[in-house]
């Protein structure tokens, strides 16, 4: 019995002892949390943050490498997006010339590093379903394209570009009499035709003494320009390409 | 003997009389002083207790005077008495007691009283290094900033060279020297690329240099690393009075 009561004393004591030390030791717990920031006390990763490396300005010499290799990374991504342009070839009359070598020509000429390819077209030619028909058609035939197409000279007529076989074998005679070779004259018609399906009109010679334009009706009048079988490179665009 | 003792009992008892006033005196004027040093321990551990308080809680420049103020607080020794407090407490074990519980509190005090200024001398010179570090921070407006900015850095680091902090703030400083160190040669690469025309090697210097300016952050994970063992230190003090 009196075992049993001095039991449930030291057990009471216990508990008060227990209660005790948590009410006093709280602040302390609180004390601790407070004391586990080093930011509360220091102002060192704050100075820190504030210090920041603005962009630094490129020198002259480094802009200009830079803006070389942009240009470059430009060419050759131009380069890459080469635009492809189908064609085909078809004859139309009486066709004496020979269609291979109309078609081997005219694909070269096309394709020339000097002719409308510079603006990254690549021109291929297809058995059908081109996106323009190149055609050789005999000088009579000529009319039928289009009421504005002369059987004297080579045209344009919608999807058709068509080269007159007559030309095509002879040149013009104001050509021959000024001494351009026929491999020009093909170069010329060829690229001229082309070039009104490109999206061109005709132009005029610039200056006398300057190459002629391709756009130039140069069978008919050279206005003082020199033959030239090329596009300039102010001709170098199209609106069919978007170019 | 007997007739001197005779002759001047008088003065015997006066003599006796002024033995007894004295230690009486003696008695009660040392213990009420002794009595005084305990109180004002006491006092001092409630003004130490107050101030550690403080120094937990509120701002950031609160708690930092707090700390200095405790830092501050004088480490005499209060329980120690005259040769008759001894000599009482042998008589008196009371007194005794409550001595030995005066220099216990009085050990603690002090304990809490030096933690305190080792954090705040701790504190002091990271300030002095943070100081030299702002002159990293760059001022783009200025005309010829990355000049001015490699100078800067020279200055911040031969300032951060020649201060001399305690031995808790040292790797702070070793840590500042190095990364302010990578900025300077960073800085030096940038520039000697720059005079060569040297495009990749340019842009790797420059590269480089962001990279240093970034790695500034590690300066403050150093810090908070030796600051929070200081405060450890000042947390076990505290919690123990």
């Amino acid at each position: 019995m009196y075992s049993n009561i001095m039991r449930k004393i030291a057990l009471a004591a216990g508990c008060i002892g227990l209660i005790s030390g948590l009410i006093f030791l709280t602040p302390y717990v609180v004390q601790a949390e407070g004391a586990a920031n080093p930011a509360d006390y220091s102002t060192m990763r704050e100075t820190i943050v504030a210090i920041k490396l603005p962009d630094i300005p490129q020198p002259d010499w480094l802009k200009q490498q830079l803006a070389a290799e942009a240009a470059a990374q430009a060419a050759a991504h131009k380069a890459a997006s080469t635009v492809t342009v189908t064609y085909d070839v078809m004859t139309k009359g009486a066709v004496y010339a020979s269609l291979s070598e109309f078609k081997l020509q005219a694909n070269q000429t096309l394709n020339d590093p000097r002719g409308w390819s510079r603006m990254n077209v690549k021109f291929v030619e297809v058995a059908s379903g081109g996106r323009f028909t190149l055609v050789l058609a005999e000088a009579s035939q000529l009319p039928t394209f289009s009421s504005g197409c002369s059987s004297d000279y080579s045209c344009r007529a919608g999807r058709y570009v068509v080269i007159n076989q007559d030309r095509w074998m002879g040149a013009t005679s104001s050509w021959n009499s000024a001494g351009g070779s026929l491999r020009d004259y093909r170069h010329m018609v060829v690229n001229h035709e082309t070039g009104h399906w490109l999206g061109h009109g005709h132009q005029d010679c610039k200056g006398a003494g300057q190459p002629a334009p391709v756009m130039q009706q140069q069978s008919i009048d050279l206005q003082g320009c020199k033959f030239n079988p090329w596009p300039l490179s102010s001709e170098l665009m199209s609106s069919q390409l978007g170019i | 003997m007997k007739k001197f003792m005779q002759a001047h009992a008088k003065l015997i008892i006066g003599i006796l009389l002024l033995l007894v006033l004295v230690f009486a005196w003696l008695w009660f004027a040392g213990n009420a002083r002794q009595q005084t040093s305990f109180r004002r321990t006491s006092e001092r551990v409630s003004q130490v207790r107050d101030l550690a308080k403080k120094s937990y809680a509120g701002t950031r420049t609160n708690r930092v005077a707090a700390l200095t103020k405790l830092a501050g607080l004088p480490q005499d020794n209060l329980c120690r008495g005259d040769w008759w407090n001894d000599w009482q407490q042998t008589l008196v074990p009371t007194i005794k007691n409550d001595a030995q519980a005066c220099k216990a509190k009085e050990e603690k005090l002090v304990k809490v009283i030096r933690a305190a200024s080792e954090t705040n001398r701790y504190l002091t010179d990271e300030a002095k290094i943070a100081k030299h570090l702002q002159l990293l921070i760059v001022d783009n407006a200025a005309l010829g900033w990355p000049t001015k900015a490699k100078k800067a850095a020279e200055s911040a680091l031969s300032n951060v060279n020649g201060i001399r902090v305690v031995s808790a703030v040292k790797p702070v400083q070793t840590a500042a020297k190095t990364r302010i160190e990578a900025i300077i040669s960073a800085w030096n690469a940038l520039h000697t690329a720059s005079d060569k025309n040297d495009k990749t090697a340019y842009l790797s210097a420059e590269a480089t240099l962001e990279q240093a300016y970034a790695d500034l952050a590690a300066i403050a994970d150093v810090s908070d690393t030796a600051l929070s063992k200081q405060l450890n230190l000042y947390l076990r003090a505290t919690t123990a009075i």
